[in-house]
């Protein structure tokens, strides 16, 4: 099985839900903590469809990132349907759509990685609001987790 | 061989474009108004529907023909489908075309199919798409001839 975690860039929410669900953050994790994680932040521009590979989980199942814009719900109705005409199962992929957790603050710190990435506060800004974003995070992993464990 | 028809409600471009691939439509001729609304899923689907594949029937090769909606997600659609095939398909990776008809939708489309499915004025809103889809249909059946030319 494939598990991916999206959100609208692919390096923010979903990063952070990734990192939980691998366990390489708790769930208090510090700033520090949020900015030093693999591919957090990483974008120079908002443009969607980015895939980023986060990690195995402890069934060896790979864990994935990527960036929908806000049309969580209908790529996991298109990949559900994609399985489907492939013939492949549905328990090939998971995907859990945690682009909620990305709230105003984080979305006005992607503004400022584009338009002055010379200014390195932004991914600071985001991690702030990621942090304070973190029992919704950790709710979704959760659930992530019973799913699979099931 | 799968082809993908993608648009922002698949509800006119994508099934107009599959219609023609599959021969529902005339390539020679403007099609008349009840030939279209008899088309299935022809400014049938709604806001529940979006993102849903729908199979349309197999062409002369054989190939599978689908419909799909894709709201705003423009060219990213086929890039994130793309990303996902990658994710779940083992080698070699399944032949799946993903073709974009918005380049060919005009502002009577956008503004009929804005009636008729986001307001429900179905009489007026499909009065102004026929008549858009009418305007841009040989574009539409010059896509399919490219597509079928470059033996997708």
């Amino acid at each position: 099985m494939r598990i991916v975690f999206l959100d609208q860039l692919g390096v923010y929410a979903s990063c952070v839900a990734a990192a939980y669900y691998l366990r390489q953050v708790g769930k208090e994790p510090t700033i520090a903590e949020i900015l030093s994680l693999p591919h957090f932040a990483d974008h120079q521009d908002l443009h969607t469809g980015k895939l980023y590979y986060a990690g195995k989980n402890s069934s060896r199942d790979n864990v994935y990132t990527l960036g929908v814009g806000g049309a969580g719900k209908l790529i996991r109705v298109s990949a559900e349907n994609l399985l489907n005409i492939l013939g492949l199962k549905q328990d090939e992929i998971r995907l859990i759509d945690v682009s909620d957790c990305n709230t105003w603050g984080v979305k006005i710190s992607w503004v400022f990685r584009v338009l002055a990435p010379q200014i390195s506060c932004a991914a600071y800004i985001s991690a702030f609001f990621l942090k304070k974003a973190m029992p919704r995070i950790a709710k979704w992993a959760e659930i992530m987790d019973n799913e699979v464990e099931i | 061989m799968k082809i993908i028809y993608h648009c922002y409600g698949g509800s006119h471009s994508s099934v107009t474009a599959a219609a023609i691939h599959l021969g529902m439509l005339p390539e020679t001729r403007l099609p008349c108004k009840r030939e279209l609304l008899s088309l299935p899923y022809y400014d049938a689907q709604v806001k529940e529907d979006h993102g849903r594949i729908r199979f349309m029937g197999y062409d002369e090769k054989g190939r599978q023909i689908y419909i799909s909606s894709k709201n705003n997600l423009g060219e990213s659609y086929e890039r994130i489908m793309r990303q996902l095939l990658s994710v779940i398909s083992k080698e070699p990776a399944p032949a799946v075309a993903f073709v974009n008809t918005m380049p060919y939708v005009n502002v009577w489309m956008m503004l009929g199919g804005f009636l008729s499915r986001r307001w429900g004025w179905n009489h007026l809103g499909r009065t102004i798409i026929i008549a858009g889809t009418r305007q841009s249909y040989y574009r539409f059946v010059h896509l399919v001839e490219q597509l079928k030319k470059n033996n997708f």
